[in-house]
């Protein structure tokens, strides 16, 4: 379970910075001390098996993040479990290594698990604190061929013939297509178990499906160039959220209006507090914002999260890392925005049980 | 679309720079070396490479996968003629004629027209698969998920031609193998199955492991009981320009047995298991002198190799263009290719063509140098051949175990491993086709998807307004019938004497098994949601079903019913080479496991090593030590070049002991 070290001690290393640096990464009972030269290490627990997507970015990113930070840290990448991140973000919680010397990398995954209260995920993602995250966009696409190419066409009434979405499942990207259209008040019927990213693609090119959600900026192209008169049409995206946490149009689609001009466009009115709208962000943050994040545990002090930011804002500059991001379709958040959608999450326990209960109404859905 | 010649010379040219060309030499050379030891094959070959691609450039770790592939099936022959054991499961048939060729002093003239009939057949395949990706895009445009799920269908159809002599056995296997690659989530659903609340089983379990287990270690025990009948030396002879002359007067044959080979590869299912058999079968029917096929006639050789090494070019096109495996091998090579980010299908085929291009282009190239480094150390290789195979048990031993941990660096994939390992065991000992299990293993997460969406998507009637459903219908229905008319009438797992007086009890508890394990499983998914358990569920009924009806016709004893089988009395009546029972190996590896689980990979390799070539060869103290220090070193070596770590024990998680140790 071990993974690689990768060292980036004596280069690094600043004697006369590291007594203080140390002093601020150790526990309680190290402050006393005087500087150590031994390294102290540093855990990254990352959504496993090695060679996942969640890995390779970890790979990129993590040695160029703890080279940002003061003091010689000696830095292991762990993989834990499997793809979804459940098991590693578990043992996040059941390790409980000290403040700074641990740090979470997960897929949209784990979050949504434990939204949508999977028994697995014995962690509250509300207790994350993101020191930078990859959004992906949320473009739903519309095919032409039944009148799904415009706004107005998707939110006709259509007694009898629901909208057709497909989606891998509920534990997917894709809960906030299915919030944000029963929001706008669209009958959907939806077909679970379509695997990304061929079976989606497939399915809407066979006209099996009206409905598309584009979760990476790569696929939008493809999404779009259907063959034959049967093209798909960018309707909407779900939106973006600032640092506030307001509903803002996606930056990487900013000529498509958000969920919250649409339900203004075609109800008349801005989208309605409640459970409902408190569940879509969620599901939104976690799906869609953090599609990867990399985390650190509530009780960090806030100056250490500070330290832990400024790296991931210098990181993000790096070309590689930033080559990497659009390569898979996916922007990078500071942590402060990434921090507007955990808390996003942090809807209150009504609003997370309301979700509950209507994935078990609408999907007979009972984790 | 045109032909991308542009992409295709480019993507030739980079083949032969030095960022290409070793990855592709050492894949062609891991997978000469794999065909020549008997006991891997291409599906072990590829499940001992693949854990270990992760993190390289994508291009190079499939030039790698290629080449490993594309070569397994020449360098098996050298083992099939020299030594009369298959060198994988796909040169079986070669043996036929190869083997009394070497007899007569003619090894030469065999592996001469085998290794250029394989060239020929290989690059046939390559350019099959070359003019597949040239039509793949409306090919794969006008596969709906209808036509998906028959496709994958298809594929399940191949499990008559591999069930041999049982089709209930083989049913029975691809139904189990079903049921266990069920483990874990729903594709529908997300909801988890048979998971027993055991943290390891919620992702599945892992196909490389499961692999090895079944495919690998039961050969490994299979090859150390034999012992002392591998040792012999077998001369050449000579013969080289005239099996090479004989080859290219039968191009014909090569080309028909290619064809043959192909086509059978590029229906997803396992099918390269058996296309030995029906190219060797094809070659005697289409003999004008049938007189000397089984005693050494060249020509069966030829016909077999042409198509064994065809078959991956036809088994890599529903791999790269659907996603859907046409082997055994392009199961293991389809995870690789997904491990380094790639994902088959038409965004591959699209975004991607120069990966497409590097596969083909290794394809070809790795046919070639393999048969000419087979031409150049046949000799020197075939003394691989003499090493008594206790030696060389340890080492590939722990080779397996090591793969087997890096798939996904979990220690439990050991017991995963072990586990498998004993089930293949049984599934050999008592004629339950392997390949039908993997089958089973491999598609059930299409067919279950694929089914689930079908249902979704359509009604009988759109469903049946497509045209292409029809010819797939049609040739689902042809594939079950030649595959009912032409199944083996043998085991495809080896010989036993069907006997009234043979101890039953063994087989009988191996079907209770088997029946208890499907009783549980439906017990288990029976308060699921409809949609994760309707697969599951079906699948575990009808093996409950089959398994309760092949219990009632093996209770009847009737000695010649295939269903009665034990290979173990075979051996027993034999005698020759009768050594050990076949717990007695499976005792040894779960010594390994517990000592690696108890003291680590090091501790135990180590000990491992010093205790089984103590007990089972002849060596003295001395070598053995040279051996155990060897494979250490190899271990470490690999370990560190490649930053990898080695599986702790419950030792390590108490005390912390300097590298390797830890």
């Amino acid at each position: 379970m071990h993974r690689p070290h990768v060292k980036f001690a004596r280069r690094h290393l600043l004697r006369g910075l590291a007594g203080a640096a140390l002093c601020a990464f150790a526990p309680d009972g190290a402050r006393a001390q005087p500087a150590e030269t031994r390294p102290r290490r540093i855990s990254w627990l990352v959504a496993g098996p090695d060679g996942s997507p969640t890995d390779r970015l970890a790979r990129l990113v993590a040695p160029r993040l703890i080279a940002t930070l003061h003091g010689p840290l000696d830095l292991q990448i762990e993989d834990v479990g499997g793809e979804d991140g459940v098991s590693a973000a578990n043992q996040f919680v059941a390790r409980g290594l000290p403040d700074g010397m641990a740090a979470l990398m997960v897929p949209a995954a784990s979050a949504l698990a434990w939204l949508i209260g999977d028994a697995r995920a014995r962690y509250d993602a509300r207790n994350w604190v993101p020191v930078m995250s990859w959004a992906g966009t949320s473009v739903l696409f519309g095919r032409n061929e039944g009148g799904f190419d415009t706004i107005a066409g998707l939110a006709r009434p259509r007694p009898g013939a629901s909208a057709r979405i497909g989606a891998p499942g509920v534990d997917s990207p894709e809960l906030a297509a299915l919030l944000a259209l029963n929001l706008l008040g669209i009958e959907t019927r939806t077909t679970l178990g379509l695997k990304p990213p061929n079976d989606p693609a497939r399915a809407f090119a066979a006209g099996s499906v009206d409905l598309l959600l584009v979760t990476r900026g790569t696929d939008l192209a493809a999404a779009s160039a259907r063959p034959g008169a049967d093209r798909g049409v960018p309707l909407m995206t779900l939106g973006g959220v600032d640092e506030a946490g307001a509903l803002q149009r996606d930056p990487a689609m900013p000529d498509l209006p958000h969920l919250g001009e649409v339900h203004q466009s075609v109800r008349g009115a801005a989208l309605p507090q409640g459970p409902a709208l408190n569940a879509f962000r969620a599901a939104l943050a976690a799906g869609i914002g953090l599609q990867y994040g990399i985390y650190l545990p509530r009780s960090t002090p806030a100056d250490i999260i500070a330290q832990w930011r400024q790296g991931a804002a210098r990181v993000a500059q790096d070309a590689e890392v930033q080559s990497a991001a659009t390569a898979a379709g996916l922007r990078i958040l500071p942590g402060t925005v990434a921090g507007a959608h955990v808390r996003a999450l942090a809807a209150s326990p009504a609003d997370i049980q309301w979700l509950r209960d209507w994935l078990a109404r609408t999907y007979n859905f009972r984790p | 679309m045109s032909i991308p010649f542009d992409v295709m010379a480019s993507s030739l040219a980079n083949m032969f720079t030095l960022s290409m060309l070793p990855y592709l030499m050492g894949g062609v050379l891991l997978g000469l070396m794999v065909g020549v030891l008997p006991a891997l094959g291409g599906t072990a070959g590829l499940s001992l490479l693949v854990p270990f691609v992760f993190g390289m450039e994508p291009n190079q770790a499939l030039a790698m996968m290629t080449g490993l592939l594309a070569t397994v099936n020449t360098g098996d022959t050298l083992t099939s003629v020299l030594m009369g054991v298959p060198g994988s499961a796909a040169s079986q048939a070669t043996i036929l004629d190869g083997f009394p060729l070497a007899k007569k002093g003619q090894a030469a003239r065999a592996l001469s027209a085998a290794y250029l009939a394989s060239m020929i057949g290989g690059l046939f395949g390559a350019l099959m698969l070359s003019m597949a990706i040239v039509v793949a895009r409306p090919v794969i445009l006008a596969f709906g998920t209808g036509e998906m799920l028959l496709l994958v269908l298809l594929g399940i159809t191949m499990v008559c031609v591999l069930s041999g002599a049982s089709l209930v056995k083989g049913l029975l296997a691809c139904g189990v193998g079903m049921l266990l690659g069920a483990v874990g989530s729903a594709p529908a659903t997300g909801e988890y199955r048979m998971v027993l609340n055991i943290d390891y089983l919620y992702d599945g379990l892992p196909l490389p492991v499961v692999a090895l287990g079944v495919f690998a270690l039961p050969e490994i025990v299979d090859l150390l009981r034999r012992g002392k009948a591998i040792s012999e030396r077998m001369e050449l002879g000579t013969g080289w320009g005239q099996g090479a002359r004989e080859c290219l007067q039968n191009v014909g044959l090569i080309l028909r047995t290619s064809g043959m080979g192909c086509l059978i590869g590029a229906l997803p299912g396992i099918g390269g298991s058996v296309v030995d058999w029906i190219a060797y079968g094809h070659t005697v029917q289409s003999a004008r002198d049938k007189s000397q096929f089984g005693k050494g006639d060249i020509r069966g050789v030829i016909g077999v190799e042409g198509s064994n090494n065809a078959v991956q070019g036809g088994a890599l096109i529903p791999t790269l263009i659907f996603g859907i495996p046409g082997s055994g091998s392009t199961a293991i090579y389809l995870g690789g290719i997904i491990v380094i980010g790639l994902q088959p299908g038409m965004a591959m085929v699209e975004q991607n063509l120069d990966t497409v291009y590097t596969v083909i282009w290794s394809l070809a190239i790795a046919n070639v140098l393999g048969a000419g480094i087979m031409y150049a150390i046949s000799g020197q290789t075939a003394k691989l051949t003499t090493i008594p195979y206790v030696y060389l048990a340890p080492f590939m031993l722990t080779i397996v175990f090591y793969a087997s941990f890096q798939s996904g660096g979990r220690t439990e994939n050991l017991v995963a491993l072990i586990l498998a390992g004993v089930l293949g065991v049984y599934l050999r000992r008592f004629g339950y086709s392997r390949p039908a299990f993997l089958i089973g293993f491999v598609l059930q997460n299409n067919i279950e998807s694929f089914l689930y969406q079908t249902i979704q998507f359509y009604t009988i009637q759109t469903l049946l307004s497509r045209w292409l459903i029809w010819v797939l219908i049609a040739l689902v229905v042809v594939s079950l019938a030649a595959g009912l008319k032409f199944r083996p009438n043998y085991s495809t797992e080896g010989e036993s004497t069907h006997g009234q007086e043979h101890k039953v009890g063994p087989q009988l508890a191996f079907l209770l098994a088997i029946t208890g394990f499907a009783a549980f499983y439906l017990f288990d998914v029976h308060d699921k949601m409809m949609l994760g358990a309707v697969f599951p569920a079906s699948a575990a009924g009808t093996v409950l079903v089959l398994a309760l009806f092949a219990l009632w016709r093996f209770l009847r004893m009737d000695p010649n019913d295939a269903i009665v089988f034990d290979a173990e009395v075979g051996w027993r009546q034999r005698e020759e080479g009768y050594q050990a029972s076949l717990q007695h190996y499976i005792w040894w590896m779960l010594g390994f496991l517990a000592m690696v689980l108890l003291f680590g990979f090091m501790i135990a390799l180590v000990a491992f090593f010093l205790a089984f070539l103590r007990a089972k060869s002849t060596a003295s103290w001395s070598s053995i030590g040279i051996m155990t220090a060897s494979m250490a070193a190899v271990m470490m070596l690999i370990s560190h070049v490649m930053v990898l770590y080695l599986p702790g024990g419950l030792l390590q998680q108490w005390v912390d002991l300097p590298w390797p140790f830890n």
